[in-house]
């Protein structure tokens, strides 16, 4: 771990005015209708969309633009740097989900005259599972340029899911393959715990089990994304 | 402490050699200009020695260890052609966090040493994207020099500077050459290569085809024109011995029109190496 790339990570998102500018917009959305009591964490799939683009920024961008190049020629171990930028890019998506949430609970206990803390459990779940998230943006940016691990993520995400919805058509329809695949469950079981695993759904309540999981598997993730990374090449310019 | 050394250095892109066996030292105190073709290989070069790019033959050492050894980062400074950085930072923001990086003791006074020495002192709360292309390439040389390195690795580091600037970056490399730093210089600018190198290389299609040293420390080779026309060459020792020679060809009778500090013609050696 770098400190200081982890400092400049979270510093330079936490001041950007874009960041400032969304997070008081959406706690104040949430602290509105939390003291009128509309419905509880609405607000999160805003924040899940602003965290993929503050995430998706981890490292090819850098690359692309030649800041990366700057880091890498400083004592920098390459390991020490993945990790940086992915504990920085996770502190700043776990800020973006705190402030609104601490605004939401904070209307509601005030409109409620009570507090509950497992109003918290939601948010602290979608903030947790960007560990994964962020994990495998690092990964596919230790070996990638621009914004091309984003593009990865969501063709992961979208293959697994078509593929789970395949295996599922095929297993209930009458094609020469179904009986195969009925008489196979691990290939089903198989893609709902590579489901799971790679993108994970929030737990609705505190569940220390689904958290370990995402911690682990954004582990394994990131020591990959390390791997990588200490063997990429990254030239820069052109002769 | 020992300089960069580099020994049959291989690189190729798939099938195309970039580099074709380099062999090259550069001393402490030394300043080595690079120059060569576009697509010569000279940041591939520079790439090699800074550990951005692996080597796919060879060995590149810097004061005895490899080139991407963490303590040798530490005392290695470079310049890239364009300095980019997130534009929304501030100067002194962007130049402590390098500070910071290079893992500097006294990380602000530094920065301030350095904004004043490359005159971005009261730049230095602007954002990085209201700075000029000249205020870039001294951000540029700042953050290189931030952590006192001992080796340079600097390309086109004038490139885009007013005159002004030109100076004030030749006159940063001199220094770094006094306190013993061991500079490459890769520019196409030869006018630039000529005043401040000490040896220059040509690099041509992947291979260092020609060595030129520029300068001695007691041999300077001048170039003295006559009124006819002729010129004389003649190497000296000192600026004192430089103004015996053209008293000693003014009293001998012939009218001098100018005199040169003057190393080897390097356009004519780019136009027959490349």
């Amino acid at each position: 771990m770098n400190a200081a790339v982890f400092v400049e990570t979270v510093r330079r998102h936490v001041t950007h005015s874009v960041f400032i500018a969304l997070i008081v917009i959406v706690a104040s959305i949430a602290a509105l209708v939390g003291a009128f009591g509309g419905p509880p964490g609405f607000w999160i799939g805003m924040v899940t969309l602003a965290g993929i683009v503050i995430g998706c920024q981890l490292i090819g961008p850098e690359f692309s633009s030649g800041t990366l190049q700057l880091i890498l020629a400083k004592p920098v171990n390459r390991s020490a740097y993945v990790v940086s930028r992915f504990a920085g890019v996770v502190a700043a998506i776990w800020i973006f989900f705190l402030v609104p949430a601490v605004a939401d609970i904070g209307a509601r206990s005030f409109h409620r005259g009570a507090f509950d803390p497992s109003m918290f459990a939601l948010p602290v779940n979608e903030a947790f599972s960007f560990l994964i998230v962020c994990a495998l943006f690092a990964f596919f940016g230790s070996f990638t340029r621009s914004y091309l691990n984003v593009a990865l993520y969501f063709f992961l995400q979208v293959l697994v899911y078509a593929a789970g919805a395949i295996v599922r058509r095929i297993e209930m329809s009458d094609l020469a393959i179904s009986p195969f695949v009925r008489d196979h469950q691990g290939i089903k079981s198989s893609l709902i715990a590579i489901t799971a695993n790679l993108f994970p759904s929030a737990a609705e309540g505190f569940d220390g089990r689904w958290m370990l999981m995402v911690a682990s598997n954004a582990a394994v993730v990131l020591l990959l994304a390390c791997v990588v990374f200490r063997n990429r090449e990254v030239p820069y310019g052109a002769d | 402490m020992s300089g960069v050394r580099v020994r049959n250095l291989r690189k190729a892109y798939g099938a195309q050699q970039v580099l074709r066996g380099i062999d090259l030292d550069i001393e402490p105190g030394e300043v080595v200009g690079l120059i060569g073709p576009n697509g010569a290989g000279k940041t591939t070069l520079m790439s090699c020695l800074l550990g951005f790019l692996f080597p796919d033959e060879g060995e590149i050492t810097i004061d005895g260890r490899p080139a991407d050894d963490l303590a040798i980062r530490a005392r290695t400074g470079f310049v890239p052609e364009r300095m980019n950085f997130g534009r929304g930072v501030r100067g002194r923001e962007f130049l402590r966090y390098m500070a910071n990086l290079a893992r500097v003791p006294d990380a602000s006074a530094r920065v301030e040493e350095l904004l004043g020495r490359l005159e971005l002192a009261s730049a230095g709360e602007k954002s990085l994207s209201q700075y000029s292309r000249g205020m870039l390439q001294r951000m540029g040389m700042c953050q290189a020099l931030v952590g006192n390195p001992d080796f340079l690795f600097l390309d086109e580091p004038t490139s885009g500077l007013d005159p002004n600037g030109v100076m004030l970056v030749r006159g940063v490399i001199a220094e770094q050459r006094e306190r013993g730093a061991a500079v490459l210089l890769n520019s196409h600018q030869l006018a630039e290569v000529e005043r401040v190198c000490d040896r220059v290389l040509f690099l041509s299609k992947g291979v260092i085809a020609q060595a030129e040293t520029l300068r001695h420390a007691n041999a300077i080779p001048i170039a003295v024109t006559l009124l006819d026309g002729q010129v004389i060459r003649t190497t000296v020792g000192s600026d004192a011995e430089i103004a015996a020679e053209v008293r000693r060809i003014v009293e001998s009778g012939a009218d001098v029109v100018d005199v040169r500090k003057q190393t080897a013609d390097l356009e004519q050696i780019f136009r027959s190496a490349s």
